[in-house]
């Protein structure tokens, strides 16, 4: 059941802080409500691909050297509220919600791009619009610009729409999860996919010489 | 509570060998020889810091003893588990340089936009900040072009993501910006014909120079709030700073009275502070017989200040309870950017009129739009001196369990001596990343709430 915008006010206000709904800062709720959904602006934070002379990322490299590769290829940018970021035609980075989120446990959500700025090209997620029960912390976007002229996005202007679905409560809530690596983010991180388990098995599996099944 | 002050101390002396680590880690990273052997020197000091700390549980009995504390624990305490490592940690420091690659927190901005709204201390503030920020790399536009008077305002590279420690980078300001406006306080006359810079007429310069800095601090003070108080609490006493003991702390809680934002924990690090006085004394080596301001010259002091900075511009016992208000929200781990408008309980009384309506169970014409209930789920805006303050009680407020976790977690077996160590640092980013967004948030929260 996708929860309207009553019952998201019922969860932003619940008296049990367990079963509470957190979105701050709720700046222009008139504005922000739809009638299955609450709009989320812009953060300040961005984090935008440099041009780099590394051919590819190297999974298989010790995740040391690989965060401080992560760390060469990605450029930090914050913005002051009067200042644009421009996004230009193709170009892909990623931001945060200014909103800092907290879905309680029998509550999931949906974060999706708002078709005022669909319309222009923007696309706010890749394929990762879905947020866990449990998540805290400020959302991630994944923007890019599929138009054939650059978009100024200034911070605070709302890109995104969330909506929030009914779920039986998990016990295996997104902040208490044994591999997170995103819970908890107050600002744009980049990925950490190197860091998945999968990678120190296949490396020990290649120092040790495995041979292919079959 | 009882050792309040020892815990802060020991706290922010645990805080500076977490941000000294990770600033080694991050500028030597490299596998050259000289960043490997400054790295391994480095590690090797703070692991026996860490050691001092962690391996040695009984030291810290004290500071969770049930009696008042008293003079016999500077020597046996302080000195010990504080000072010494300080000392140290201190000693590491030179090697930390800003590198290019470091931006410059735009955060910071803000907190003086809020501080020293004043466009000419502003101006003070640019300068002071533009040296070290364009060594940062920071980008013309985000710092307003200065003056070619540069006045360097050094900002440690450990403090740079530390919000809590940004108030400090004022007081170099303030000190020069006192000693220009020394005149004008002069000016201020009160009744009886008394001027608090008359007491300074026919001193020394040395005690002109103490009468400067005296009022600069309290200038601070009136403009930050507790928070300020806090900061100067723990860098006075670490810095084993005689002046600030024996003439600008009691100045600092009287303002604090006289301005009406004592804040209960104040109170607790200000009786503590009274009860060891006598053992920092000797300390700080301070045989000075000189007799300490009374509550008069205190009193006269402080209707000096208040008359040069307008109401408008100082913190006051609004602020306090705003930022009162905050402390429950970041003790959650949440963003303090914002306050509700309404309490919860309004919300959801004006909810449940809705759906009565809806029930048929009240008439029509009762029924509120539901725009009304949508309104009254608007947050307004905190201000960064309250974002910055909440701050400070938050860590107040935790001092006793994160302390006692991390020793709970240092006495198990086998655990290495950086791990108590670096669950601490693990809290305190957390926090500095909080305090960090809510700063960013809140100025584009007062961007759009703007006509």
């Amino acid at each position: 059941m996708i929860l309207n915008e009553c019952q998201i006010i019922e969860r932003l206000t619940h008296a049990d802080p367990d079963k509470r709904l957190v979105v701050t800062p709720l700046i222009r709720p008139e504005e922000q409500f739809g009638p299955t959904s609450l709009d989320l602006r812009l953060g300040t934070d961005f984090q935008v691909m440099r041009r780099s002379n590394v051919t590819h990322m190297d999974v298989m490299k010790p995740t040391e050297a690989l965060t401080r590769e992560m760390q060469g290829v990605w450029r930090e940018l914050k913005l002051p509220p009067t200042e644009p970021f421009v996004l230009h035609p193709g170009e892909f980075a990623l931001a945060s919600t200014l909103e800092f989120v907290r879905i309680p446990l029998d509550l999931a959500a949906r974060l999706e791009g708002r078709s005022t700025w669909g319309r222009l090209g923007l696309q706010i997620h890749a394929t990762a619009g879905f947020v866990d029960p449990g998540f805290e912390g400020a959302l991630t976007f994944e923007l890019s610009n599929v138009s054939m002229v650059p978009l100024q996005l200034y911070p605070g202007v709302r890109v995104s729409q969330i909506c929030f679905f009914h779920t039986t409560a998990t016990g295996l809530p997104y902040n208490k999860k044994r591999f997170t690596k995103y819970s908890g983010k107050t600002t744009t991180a980049s990925s950490a996919f190197f860091k998945d388990p999968e990678y120190a098995r296949i490396r020990n599996a290649q120092q040790r010489g495995t041979q292919p099944i079959g | 509570m009882q050792r309040i002050l020892h815990k802060l101390l020991l706290w922010h002396t645990m805080e500076r060998w977490g941000r000294t680590q990770h600033a080694f880690q991050q500028q030597f990273a490299s596998n050259t020889l000289a960043h490997k052997a400054i790295r391994s020197d480095a590690d090797t000091r703070l692991n026996t810091i860490a050691t001092l700390w962690t391996r040695e549980p009984a030291l810290h009995t004290t500071l969770f003893a049930d009696k008042p504390a008293d003079s016999s624990d500077i020597h046996g305490y302080l000195e010990q588990a504080v000072y010494g490592p300080y000392k140290m940690i201190a000693s590491l420091t030179p090697w930390l340089q800003p590198t290019p690659a470091t931006p410059i927190s735009p955060e910071l901005t803000l907190l003086w936009d809020d501080a020293l709204p004043n466009d000419e201390v502003l101006a003070l503030g640019y300068r002071a900040l533009w040296p070290v920020a364009q060594q940062l790399g920071a980008s013309t536009s985000t710092i307003a072009p200065l003056s070619s008077q540069m006045v360097l305002e050094p900002i440690s590279v450990l403090d740079l993501d530390a919000p809590l420690q940004w108030l400090g980078s004022l007081g170099g300001m303030a000190a020069r910006w006192a000693a220009e406006e020394i005149e004008k306080a002069g000016l201020v006359v009160l009744p009886g014909g008394k001027s608090f810079l008359s007491r300074f007429r026919s001193a020394t310069q040395t005690e002109a120079d103490q009468g400067q800095r005296l009022l600069a601090e309290c200038w601070l003070l009136a403009r930050l709030g507790p928070a300020y108080y806090i900061l100067a609490l723990q860098q006075g006493l670490l810095a084993k700073d005689a002046d600030w003991l024996t003439t600008i702390e009691p100045a600092l809680f009287h303002g604090l009275g006289y301005l009406n934002i004592l804040e209960p924990q104040c109170i607790l690090l200000h009786e503590t502070l009274d009860r060891i006085r006598p053992g920092l004394n000797s300390l700080f080596k301070i045989s000075d017989t000189t007799p300490p301001m009374g509550s008069d010259d205190h009193h006269l002091l402080w209707k000096t200040v208040e008359a040069q900075i307008p109401e408008t511009q100082r913190f006051t016992d609004r602020h306090l309870e705003r930022a009162q208000q905050l402390v429950p929200a970041l003790l959650d781990n949440r963003l303090i950017a914002a306050r509700p408008l309404y309490p919860m309980d309004a919300v959801r009384e004006k909810l449940e009129g809705i759906y009565q309506a809806d029930r048929g169970e009240l008439t029509t014409s009762n029924r509120d739009d539901v725009y009304t209930v949508l309104n009254q789920t608007t947050e307004l805006p905190a201000t960064p001196r309250e974002i910055i303050t909440a701050g400070w009680l938050t860590t107040l407020h935790q001092l006793d369990d994160q302390l006692a976790e991390m020793f709970t977690t240092a006495a198990q077996p086998n655990t290495p001596a950086m791990t108590p160590l670096n669950l601490l640092s693990g809290y305190r980013q957390q926090q500095d990343y909080l305090l960090i967004k809510s700063l960013e948030t809140t100025s584009v929260h007062q961007v759009l709430l703007s006509r």
